[in-house]
């Protein structure tokens, strides 16, 4: 989804969020994740200026103070938490984790292939339905290196294990990785 | 490296001792990714990464990674090889700011009704400023021109009219652009040399 994102071509606009607006998006999110309820504070502060940064394709992208985003949604669909966010709370979303030979393609951007989830490096130690947002983890790796959406449910993996099993949202090193919007403000 | 910090039973619940959290990775200087990531750089970039790493962190450069280092590195320091990593840049500049095979294409397309624009895009590749070659067309071609930003993200020079053959006669003898640059876009939307 963050491919080809350019930070001059793709953001249409950064407005601060009304505190209103600020609720609002923070009880959704913590519907959403409860488990995030102890560190709500650090990572979306009340007294801090948030920033909704409009893109092309109605992404939105939450950033506190012009910081790294922090959330990122798709029209009024539910928020994925960033890369860096997942990072530091890895318990945010289920996770999956993908064999050794499958990471250099997600990191260009692949979607997650069934094989890669069901060889002997891989784990999905959890019943998952399909269009579910998970973090996808690396055999031997510590950090989340993508976040997707899964195209089937965790048996159906199994059972079929072939074609695409969970969408490349946001992954290592693109365009949402690489953002930076200090630049952009001044 | 810093200690997983999920034990084997908490890996699937993912909920560990709350005090840890945030938990703090350390990222890369270099290339921006957590460590255990840099490998899947490019060769030279990962040199870069591992050279970065015993610089800031030598508590977390292992003799394994020592070993990954090229010879040619092992003594040198972040600023040697940032210095050299300039030089290379400025080698690989210059052969960018002439890429081996500008294409300027110019296409015609229809706006409301009957009336026509060329489209001319490209020129930034060839060196030549989008602004200027639009004012030259306004006044050549007395007619209205513009630079703006095509669907692709692309600037591109926009004249209102048939002014085809007119550019590529204009880019070929005042802006001096060599022949086989020019392309134009025929009937059958297929990219066709001019000349």
């Amino acid at each position: 989804m963050f491919k080809k994102f350019s930070p001059q071509g793709d953001i249409v606009s950064q407005v601060p969020i009304k505190s209103s607006v600020q609720r609002s998006i923070r009880l959704q999110i913590l519907e959403q994740f409860p488990s995030i309820e102890p560190f709500i504070e650090d990572i979306l502060p009340k007294k801090e200026k948030w920033i909704l940064v409009k893109c092309h394709g109605h992404m939105n992208l939450i950033s506190i103070n012009y910081g790294q985003p922090v959330f990122f949604n798709l029209r009024t669909g539910p928020y994925f938490p960033s890369l860096r966010l997942l990072h530091a709370y890895p318990f945010l979303l289920p996770r999956l984790q993908v064999d050794k030979g499958a990471i250099r393609h997600i990191l260009k951007g692949a979607d997650i292939m069934c094989p890669g989830l069901t060889s002997a490096g891989a784990r999905m130690d959890e019943q998952l339905s399909s269009n579910r947002m998970v973090g996808i983890f690396a055999e031997g790796k510590e950090h989340a290196l993508a976040i997707g959406i899964t195209k089937l449910s965790t048996s159906d993996i199994r059972n079929v294990n072939k074609g695409v099993a969970v969408e490349n949202i946001h992954y290592l090193n693109d365009g949402l990785w690489k953002l930076s919007l200090g630049e952009q403000q001044s | 490296m810093a200690s997983h910090p999920f034990s084997e039973e908490e890996w699937t619940t993912c909920v560990g001792n709350q005090d840890q959290y945030p938990y703090n990775v350390i990222y890369c200087g270099n290339c921006s990714l957590p460590f255990e990531y840099c490998e899947y750089n490019s060769p030279e970039e990962f040199q870069r990464c591992l050279l970065w790493r015993r610089e800031n962190y030598p508590e977390l450069f292992s003799t394994y990674d020592e070993s990954l280092l090229t010879d040619a590195l092992k003594n040198v320091t972040v600023a040697d090889s940032l210095s050299k990593a300039v030089e290379n840049n400025s080698h690989s500049s210059s052969k960018k700011k002439a890429p081996l095979n500008p294409e300027i294409v110019i296409t015609r397309a229809q706006r409301k009704g009957r009336k026509q624009v060329t489209i001319i895009s490209g020129l930034d590749k060839a060196g030549v400023k989008l602004s200027e070659f639009s004012k030259v067309c306004k006044k050549q071609f007395s007619c209205g021109a513009s630079v703006v930003t095509a669907p692709d993200m692309r600037e591109v020079v926009e004249i209102q009219g048939d002014h085809l053959q007119e550019t590529l006669h204009l880019l070929k003898d005042q802006f001096s652009v060599p022949q086989e640059y020019l392309y134009v876009m025929d009937d059958n939307k297929r990219k066709v040399h001019a000349f």
